[in-house]
């Protein structure tokens, strides 16, 4: 266990060492919201009933931005064969790492939902706007990981892991947009939430052991 | 039983005679099935001949889901059990898989124009299914980045499963989604059971097609089976000659 986080810290220096590269993800989701009324326009009524799927779209697309950091520089240095020679269960090291590139790169974003939500002038913005975004993140950087290891070992995979990992975002999309409007327009949670969360639960059970699975070496 | 057939010589012997037997059939029941469906068939009460694309499109659907389970299956004996054979199978069936998926989606969209008066529609059914189109071409796109065949083979097994994990997940809440965002008001060929004169046609067209497909899978997995027997010789000649 002591390896594990001594591993989390590691990330965790890595990623505040990268310095500019931090906030990255956020600052495209950021980007993303900003530039969608200059292409619809600034009807009120029409940005707050686009507002909850464009936030779940640009969290999707911004998950794609990093993904490759998660494993191809350890995978090239050889980092990752050390942690399983050290005896390192690499189901929980893979979870690790994809915790602390969440805590980086997708907890921001979560962060940032209330602002980009009046942004898109919704109704009613509270702090619990950001637990639909909270929990869809966890899921799309878990999948997000799966499509990173699965590719760690190529060359400019930026594309090709877009391809693999956009349908298992569905899910996410649909029951995180449903949530958040149900928010926005003033309701209270409905069972998107639940669902929301059953699917990350489910993407957390599944994801360690495919990619510990797809990073394993010959 | 299953580890009777996997082995590849015992494969390559099986499928030498099973090969034009299934072609055949497919070929035959295929084209026999379309003359049944396009001019024997009576037209369908509301929908006229229109209906008659559903001899193509459901069998394509179908078939083309029963391709994706042959490629989980491939997937997960490759991944339990190492055998190269199933890694040609889950690989040789992908091709396939994302034509039908096409096919079913073109139909479809064909169908929809003169019934739902638009091209497109976001049904459930045909958003899962693009969905699933998706996963195939991310299979296939991923196993070509490769350059060592295990490789490919491993990270395209990981993926499949993936896929197949999420794939309920996903036509479940495209269904959520669907019912939540416009309550039904076309018409669906489920639910109704349909009748004696519309149902044997499209049985007897959807083994068409199981036959086709068994065919393609075939003729697929004997052309990778020889290309690695010709690359391991050429390699073994490679090696003898310098």
């Amino acid at each position: 266990m002591r390896g594990v986080l001594a591993v989390f810290r590691r990330e965790l220096v890595l990623a505040w060492a990268g310095g500019s590269g931090l906030f990255l993800p956020a600052a495209f989701f950021a980007g993303t919201i900003f530039l969608a009324p200059l292409g619809v326009g600034t009807e009120p009524r029409l940005l707050s009933a686009l507002g909850p799927g464009l936030i779940f779209v640009a969290l999707c697309l911004a998950s794609l931005t990093t993904l490759e950091r998660i494993f191809q520089a350890d995978l090239e240095t050889g980092a990752l064969d050390h942690q399983r020679l050290a005896g390192l269960s690499m189901e929980l090291v893979t979870l690790v790492k994809v915790a602390a590139h969440w805590l980086v790169s997708g907890l921001p974003i979560a962060l940032l939902t209330p602002i980009a939500a009046v942004m898109m002038r919704a109704e009613t913005v509270s702090a619990a706007t950001i637990l639909p975004v909270l929990l869809g993140s966890i899921t799309i950087f878990l999948w997000g990981g799966v499509g990173a290891a699965l590719t760690a070992g190529l060359r400019r995979s930026g594309p090709l892991v877009a391809l693999l990992v956009l349908p298992l975002f569905v899910p996410v999309v649909i029951f995180g947009a449903e949530e958040l409007n149900h928010l926005l327009t003033g309701e209270t949670f409905g069972a998107g939430l639940s669902l929301l969360a059953a699917n990350s639960l489910a993407a957390l059970a599944i994801s360690p052991f495919a990619m510990s699975l797809a990073l394993k070496l010959e | 039983m299953f580890s009777t057939f996997a082995n590849p010589h015992r494969f390559m012997a099986l499928s030498k005679w099973l090969l034009p037997v299934f072609a055949g059939l497919g070929i035959i029941m295929l084209a026999t099935g379309w003359i049944w469906a396009i001019f024997f068939v009576p037209e369908e009460q509301y929908q006229g001949a229109t209906a008659r694309i559903m001899y193509i499109h459901v069998p394509a659907a179908m078939v083309s889901m029963a391709a994706y389970a042959t490629m989980a299956v491939g997937s997960l004996l490759y991944l339990t059990l190492k055998h190269t054979l199933a890694d040609v199978a889950a690989k040789s069936a992908a091709p396939t898989a994302a034509a039908l998926s096409f096919i079913c989606l073109i139909t479809g969209a064909l169908w929809g124009r003169p019934t739902w008066g638009t091209y497109w529609i976001w049904d459930a059914r045909l958003t899962s299914m693009l969905f699933q189109l998706f996963l195939i071409l991310g299979y296939m796109a991923l196993r070509s980045a490769f350059q060592r065949e295990q490789d490919a083979a491993r990270a395209g097994a990981i993926l499949c499963l993936v896929g197949a994990v999420n794939l309920p997940i996903i036509k479940f809440s495209v269904d959520w989604w669907n019912t939540l965002h416009q309550p039904a008001g076309f018409i669906t060929m489920s639910g109704s059971s349909l009748a004696g004169e519309f149902f044997w046609p499209l049985l007897y067209n959807l083994f068409a097609m199981m036959f086709v497909f068994g065919a393609l899978l075939m003729a697929a997995m004997r052309a990778d089976i020889q290309n690695r027997q010709y690359e391991a010789k050429l390699a073994r000649l490679n090696r003898s000659g310098s």
